[in-house]
């Protein structure tokens, strides 16, 4: 380790990456976080693994387990041979879980990383040009974020259509005003600094200040938001999918999956309960390592 | 005793638990009367508000001109007194003398005229009464309809809640406060409207047959139709409308509750577009119907609250013959589909409206669907944008409820069949065939049953070898109530009246 530090020290490029091992190495030791992550870990490689089976089994598994019904079976509780019990349809709610994972987890990171990369942009320039840009730029946003995300999220699906892109696209921009504004925070205070100006200096573009100087330094808020951010996508899409906009049938999306079946909540409790613990210890785990990841990064409580 | 009643509705009801505990069942009688509906009322206005959900509130403040009795499926007298018909195309009404408005005005023959063509006028309910040519005041207790062609049904027609008689006066003096405040001269008064949330009315003790039972009624809204089932275990409510399959062995079983389950006059179906491909191939529309378990579909989504369909109308409604059940074979349908070209099946979709149970029909259909090969999308829409698009013909195929409100073969295939209803009038499989056509025609002019029956019964033969619709199940119509309600009487239409029940402390 001390090897290691020292080794750091002299090479010039290693600085970054030190900023990441040291994170790494004091996110370790939150037990909590840790359990998050690996509970998030085992989700993608459970979603990975049935995007694999099914470009390979041609969805066959999926048509003949995910989505075929068996009426006559219908709401049978859980048993050895369905753990989780079958549906409303019959169908094992035990694949539906599995194979809805990557409804939520996919689709809330992507909506996170597009917003990510449109408020993030949106942000710097805001914040690195201030004056007019910055006003212009920021008033849209306070006017975006005076509208409740939800309300907005409908509302574009309403008037562009229910599809799972339309929904992508929704909570995307539901999203945009919040990286806008921890993106420009840090830049703010960021771009005042020697090292900037050495960069000014020596010629460099804007962007190239903005991307090289200034975004790597305030990486820390942007990261812990997005984890925090994708939660909130997933619960977001979880919700508007409950209200039945986004996701059609059959697709097992949780959100949808307990909006079918909180009609037979009194009778069959699994049905309803199960999907909702799925997205209660998605977002659960999501919010541990978003809070872990802003102490390990958070400088002040180094040692 | 009598002073907790008056203390309101909460304290009541906890003495009502409290004298059923002591079992007192003596013929004490509660003043209000609380049910719990899905929906809100869209229009209190009767000539706008045909929806079941506003049919329920107003049949209770608007009479019309006759009434259908719900138990013995007979015309029965209401406004009118006495009928007669004059000629093959029109009828001469006397009215009951000494009717009474809610305002105290009396009512009389100009008001039924004024009504009748107000109907006609209102596009939302017009197609009930469009037959009608014109309303002539004969005396101020006698009113001729002179109808525009012999119109078979025309007096089912004019028993339909939508074509209640209204106050000419009022609705003169200001349509939109009569719409706020409607007045009727039915057995209760409107008393107010939360929107969203509740409608209290009052009896009127003017009310041409007496009094009502119950002094007050306050229709609660309930969306949820769990809910609805909880608030009548509760007592929250005294009767519940349309209780959800998977809730009516919960009620059943309740030895404090009754449920009361009727077939209804409605039929569920999904409708094939013929002007879209595939679905102009006579095979793949058989293939379709050959591919659908109606009897699966009724034991288990339904709960057997049903019975499977075999035509577009159901049993009890007149002009119904069974053209025999439709089969169950999807090898069958295999081979038509492969006959016609699409042995690998195709993709298509169907539309429903953000119904539950609806949706829930839907699935089913979409994995039947799927074991012959055709992949079908199941796109759920808000239910204004659902009418809208298919009234358009933007559909695949469509999920749809139909009630033959009137009792009588004609409103249905009239609607659904007729190539000149294509669209926003009900035919949204866009059937246009003369055969068909003369059929309907023919059942609609002649005022001779024998010679009507024939002709609907030829008319389902043929519409079941032309498949355009997949008619799925009759639904039954399910209320639920508690033990101490009494004299409740289910209405096929769901039009529910209640100005005889009664309500036990």
């Amino acid at each position: 380790m001390k090897k290691l530090k020292s080794e750091q020290m002299v090479a010039d490029a290693g600085r970054q990456r030190s900023l990441w091992e040291e994170t790494w190495r004091r996110f370790k030791k939150n037990k909590l976080a840790m359990a998050g992550m690996i509970f998030m870990l085992i989700l993608v490689v459970l979603a990975v693994a049935t995007l694999i089976i099914d470009l390979v089994t041609n969805k066959s598994i999926y048509n003949t387990y995910v989505i075929k019904q068996d009426l006559r079976g219908r709401l049978q509780p859980p048993s050895l041979a369905h753990p989780f019990g079958l549906d409303e349809f019959g169908r094992d709610m035990l694949f539906r879980m599995i194979w809805g994972i990557r409804y939520s987890l996919f689709m809330g990171t992507i909506a996170i990383a597009i917003s990510c990369l449109v408020g993030g942009f949106l942000g710097a320039i805001a914040g690195y040009y201030g004056g007019i840009v910055d006003n212009v730029i920021m008033r849209i946003m306070d006017v975006l974020l005076a509208i409740p995300s939800m309300l907005l999220a409908i509302a574009i699906v309403a008037a562009m259509g229910s599809s799972i892109t339309n929904l992508l696209i929704a909570i995307a921009i539901a999203y945009i005003p919040t990286f806008a504004r921890t993106v420009r925070a840090p830049i703010l205070t960021i771009k005042d600094q020697e090292f900037v100006e050495a960069g000014k200096a020596v010629g460099a573009s804007d962007l190239r200040i903005i991307f090289k100087y200034i975004i790597p330094n305030s990486m820390a808020p942007i990261i812990v938001q997005a984890t925090l951010g994708v939660a909130g996508a997933i619960l977001s899409i979880a919700g508007l999918s409950f209200l039945g906009l986004g996701i059609q049938p059959p697709i097992p999306e949780w959100g949808a999956m307990l909006s079918n079946a909180r009609t037979y909540i009194r009778d069959s409790w699994h049905i309803t309960v199960i999907p909702g613990l799925g997205i209660m210890l998605t977002i659960l785990a999501l919010n541990v390592i978003g809070d872990g990841l802003r102490d390990a990064l958070d400088p002040k409580l180094k040692n | 005793m009598k002073n907790v009643v008056k203390k309101g509705l909460a304290l009541s009801m906890t003495a009502a638990m409290l004298c059923s505990m002591s079992v007192s069942a003596e013929g004490e009688y509660k003043d209000t009367l609380v049910w719990g509906q899905g929906a809100d009322v869209t229009s209190m206005d009767p000539h706008q508000g045909k929806e079941t959900p506003a049919v329920e509130v107003t049949d209770q403040i608007f009479d019309t001109l006759l009434v259908v009795n719900p138990e013995t499926n007979e015309l029965e007298p209401q406004i009118a007194e006495s009928w007669e018909q004059t000629s093959d195309t029109s009828y001469t009404f006397k009215i009951r003398q000494g009717i009474k408005f809610h305002d105290g005005s009396e009512l009389t023959a100009e008001d039924v005229k004024f009504s009748l063509e107000r109907a006609i006028n209102s596009p939302a309910v017009s197609y009930v009464i469009d037959f009608v040519d014109t309303v002539e005041v004969v005396d101020p207790y006698t009113v001729t309809v002179n109808l525009k062609a012999p119109y078979a049904p025309a007096l089912r027609n004019l028993s339909v809640p939508f074509t209640a008689i209204v106050p000419k006066a009022v609705v003169e003096a200001d349509e939109e406060a009569f719409r706020l405040h409607p007045i009727g001269s039915g057995p209760y008064k409107f008393v107010e409207w939360k929107q969203g949330d509740s409608v209290t009315l009052e009896g009127f003790d003017e009310y041409y047959a007496g009094a009502p039972a119950t002094k007050n009624l306050i229709m609660r809204v309930i969306p949820e139709a769990a809910q609805r089932t909880i608030a009548l275990e509760t007592g929250e409510i005294d009767l519940a409308y349309d209780i959800l399959p998977n809730d009516i062995a919960r009620v059943e079983e309740n030895e404090d509750l009754t449920l009361y389950d009727v077939p209804s006059l409605t039929c569920n179906y999904f409708s094939m577009n013929m002007n879209k491909e595939p679905f102009n191939i006579p095979e793949v529309r058989e293939a379709i119907n050959l591919a659908i378990d109606r009897q699966l579909i009724i034991d288990t989504i339904v709960s057997g609250a049903g019975q499977p369909a075999d035509a577009i109308i159901a049993p009890a409604v007149f002009g119904y013959t069974s053209p025999g059940a439709y089969e169950y074979d999807p090898e069958k349908a295999r081979e038509l589909l492969a006959e016609a070209g699409y042995e690998n099946g195709f993709e298509t979709s169907i539309w429903v409206n953000d119904n539950q149970a609806r949706i829930e029909v839907c699935q089913t259909i979409q994995a039947m669907l799927m074991d012959i090969g055709i992949t079908c999308n199941v796109e759920v829409m808000e239910f204004g944008s659902f009418i809208q698009s298919t009234s358009n013909g933007e559909h695949d195929m469509g999920y749809f409820g139909w009630t033959t409100s009137t009792t009588d073969a004609d409103y249905t295939y009239y609607s659904l069949e007729h190539s000149s209803q294509q669209g926003a009038a009900g035919n949204r499989s866009f059937i246009n065939d003369p055969e068909v056509d003369a059929l309907i025609e023919k059942g609609r002019q002649s005022t001779d049953e024998a010679t009507r029956m024939e002709a609907y019964s030829e008319l389902a033969v043929k519409l079941k070898e032309i498949n355009n619709n997949a008619p799925i199940y009759y639904s039954n119509i399910t209320a639920g109530a508690s033990n101490k309600v009494e004299n409740f009487v289910m209405d096929a239409n769901g039009y529910h009246k209640l100005d005889k029940v009664k309500v036990l402390e």
